[in-house]
Parts: structure tokens; C-alpha cells; sequence
């Protein structure tokens, strides 16, 4: 009995080693995020004070959402989101998985605007 | 690699081959295959069938909003496992997934090749612990982890030894080295990584047992990922195990919960969850 048990794990433990060294096994990774720079970005200049403030404060720091004293997270005002900016917090929620900001879409010309404020560093003006 | 693997596979078998069979092996090291989230050293017995079902709710910080999480569904898993025989157990199970796949279908492989004996000559029970992880979802387009451009990248592994040591009755401790594989990763996030785990029962009486477990990460990963650990309530009630627990782990899977888990118990990000197995014969 205990030698059919043997026999047929080593033929089951062979062929999941089989498998496995066959099939996948590989060492993928995916391409760094800032090298995708959107190529306008180099020739656009978008600051927080004239052009980014308003769609914050449309899309972002509205009374649910962002507001003053939010518990979320308040982005009134640029100093207050320095939290968002150092970490690529506001970067990985708005730009790359884009489920920010919640139940509205950034226009495709804010998005733009959005976007090479990020890649540049986020100056406020 | 394979070379090293197959030797260490071989030499495993032989070790296990040299057991006493005069002496009883101590019963129920565990009382389930499972621990909060991580496997026990125990199989399936010969020609039995334990079907599973384990969910975990959403996370408890959502508040009254959401009845404490338990109107959100982080991972539901539906599994059956095998015992081919009294040390060999081969599985199946489908988890939502709560990490960057769903959609998981794992097969699993089990093999004790230690059983602790009554009267110490043998004081651990060792049980080898092997689960690939395929996500069957739709694969996705541009830069994500959903875009299966091979097959592979559908593809994890985790392999574990689970070692454990019954120390009475009412105390068990366990210790599982292990390493998870996954074919595609992040940016800046490291394709294989080594974990240690430990794991404990402390019984209270014949139906209650106190469970818990934890799965540390050696690896250098991105900021987010927090060890996931569990502490549950294991209740026997003779046909079935049912266990009520609180972990910060939103998967169930090993290739889910050992690389994906970024809640964090220091922020109260934690859930609350179940799991309920029966056995049949077959």
C-alpha cells in the first residue's frame, strides 16, 4: 500500500514539477509608469494657480468629496495637497488606475492639463 | 534549478519513507486543512472529500454605511480537496480574488511527509504544500497587470513546508517556510518572494478552539504590503468545521493574500470572515 502511495506522489510531484518548468515561469515586470510621458508635456506649461486650482476645485475639493476639513483628504489649496503629490498618491488614483475623482470623468483637455502638471513636477505657479 | 528542486523532492520521499509505522501518530495536530489563511501540516484522509466554502466581508472601517463591511464582498471561495490517500491530497478551488486578478482557479498538492508520533520519536508532523494560482479573467489592454500578453502571466506559485508540532491537547504551534512566484509583477515590485509563517491552536474544549496565523514577507516590495495575519474561532460540531475569523487579508488564495494584502491592521483595516468545510466519503 505504502509503495503504490509512493509511486504515484513521485509521478504526480514529476509531473507538477514538469509543469511548471514547462509552461510559465517567467520573471515580468511592467514598464516604469514615468517613462510614458505624454510626449506634449515637454512643450506645455501647466502651473497649480491658473490652471490647475479650477478643475480641483470643480472635480475634487467639492463639499463630499475633497472639501474643507474633508475627512477624505482636504485639497483646497495647494500647500494641503503635498500629502497627495510626495507620495504619487493624486498620480496613481487620477492619472494611471483614473478612478479618481469618484462617479465624474476629468474632460479629455483636463485630463491633459492634469497629466503634464504631474509630469512636471507639480509647480504651483 | 530543476536538477535542485528534483534532488530535494527525491531525498523528501525517502525521508519519509523511513517512518515507524509501530508507533501511533498523534491525532488531529489541526482539527481543519486550514488555518486562518494559511494551510495546516493535516491532509484530507484516505478517500474523503472536503468540500469548502470561505468568505471574507469588506473592511470593518467602512462603518454603519456598510453594516461594518459585511455588505461587500472581498473573496468568496468555493474548493474541494482529495485525500488520494491518509498523506496525499490533491485540490481544486475558484476565488473571486481580491488582489490584482480574479476570476482564480488553484489547483493544489499536499503531501505529509511527517506524521508526529505519540510518544515523540517523531516530534513534528511536516506536510509539503504546493498551489498554482491561473487567473481565468478577460485579459485586459495597455500597461496593466490584467493584460496577459503570455499566458504566464496568468500564472503564480506558491510553495510552502508547513511544520508543526502538537504540543498537547490544547496547544499547536506551526511554522511555514515559503516562496510565491508570479510571472508578472509591477513596476518597481519583485517577481519572487520568500515568506515565513507561523500559526497556532489553543483549545478551549472539544467544540471551541482559538486559531490564529501570521505570514511575514522577506522580500524588498513597494510601500503598501502588510503581512497578513488572522485570529479566528474554530468550532467543530462533528460533520463539519466552521471557523469565524478577523484578518486584515482580503484574499483567501495564497498567491492572493501573501503578495496582494495592503490593509493594515494598524489602521483598523481589517474584516471579518468565515469559513465552513465538510467532509464526505467517498
Amino acid at each position: 500500500m505504502k509503495k503504490i502511495n509512493l509511486l504515484s506522489l513521485f509521478i504526480l510531484g514529476s509531473l507538477f514539477l514538469i509543469q511548471m518548468s514547462q509552461s510559465s515561469c517567467s520573471n515580468d515586470q511592467l514598464p516604469d509608469p514615468l517613462t510614458l510621458k505624454n510626449p506634449i508635456c515637454d512643450s506645455l506649461e501647466v502651473v497649480y494657480d491658473s490652471q490647475i486650482k479650477p478643475i480641483i476645485d470643480n472635480s475634487c475639493a467639492i463639499p463630499s468629496c475633497h472639501g474643507a476639513n474633508s475627512p477624505f483628504g482636504d485639497m483646497t489649496e495647494y500647500s494641503k495637497m503635498s500629502f497627495y503629490l510626495t507620495d504619487n498618491f493624486f498620480k496613481k488614483r487620477v492619472i494611471d488606475i483614473m478612478d479618481m475623482p469618484e462617479g465624474s470623468m476629468l474632460s479629455p483637455e483636463e485630463f491633459e492639463l492634469v497629466e503634464c502638471w504631474v509630469a512636471n513636477d507639480y509647480p504651483e505657479n | 534549478m530543476k536538477n535542485r528542486l528534483l534532488t530535494i523532492v527525491c531525498a523528501l520521499f525517502i525521508l519519509s519513507s523511513f517512518q515507524s509505522n509501530a508507533q501511533d501518530p498523534v491525532f488531529q495536530t489541526f482539527k481543519d486543512t486550514r488555518i486562518i489563511n494559511s494551510h495546516s501540516v493535516e491532509t484530507v484522509p484516505n478517500r474523503k472529500l472536503d468540500f469548502r466554502i470561505g468568505h471574507r466581508f469588506g473592511n470593518i472601517k467602512g462603518g454603519w454605511e456598510t453594516l461594518y463591511g459585511l455588505e461587500n464582498a472581498a473573496d468568496v471561495l468555493f474548493g474541494f480537496e482529495y485525500g488520494i490517500s491518509d498523506e496525499l491530497t490533491i485540490g481544486i478551488s475558484r476565488t473571486k480574488g481580491a488582489g490584482a486578478l480574479g476570476a482564480l482557479v488553484s489547483p493544489s498538492l499536499k503531501y505529509k511527509i511527517l506524521h508526529q508520533k505519540d510518544d515523540n520519536s517523531l516530534p513534528i508532523s511536516m506536510t509539503l504544500m504546493g498551489v498554482s494560482t491561473i487567473s481565468t479573467m478577460k485579459s485586459t489592454d495597455g500597461d496593466a497587470l490584467t493584460n496577459f500578453d503570455k499566458f504566464a502571466h496568468r500564472v503564480s506559485y506558491t510553495a510552502q513546508i508547513l511544520i508543526a508540532r502538537k504540543f498537547s491537547e490544547r496547544f499547536t504551534l506551526q511554522v511555514m517556510p515559503g516562496y510565491t512566484h508570479r510571472n508578472k509583477v509591477a513596476f518597481n515590485d519583485v517577481n519572487g518572494i520568500f515568506s515565513v509563517g507561523a500559526a497556532t491552536r489553543i483549545q478551549i474544549n472539544k467544540v471551541f478552539g482559538i486559531i490564529a496565523d501570521a505570514t511575514f514577507l522577506l522580500a524588498d516590495r513597494p510601500e503598501g504590503f502588510y503581512a497578513p495575519m488572522g485570529i479566528g474561532l474554530e468550532i467543530d460540531t462533528g460533520g463539519h468545521i466552521f471557523q469565524v475569523n478577523f484578518t486584515n487579508a482580503t484574499g483567501i488564495i495564497e498567491n492572493d493574500y501573501i503578495p496582494y494584502t495592503t490593509s493594515n491592521w494598524g489602521d483598523r483595516e481589517f474584516r471579518f470572515g468565515f469559513t465552513i468545510s465538510r467532509i464526505f466519503n467517498l
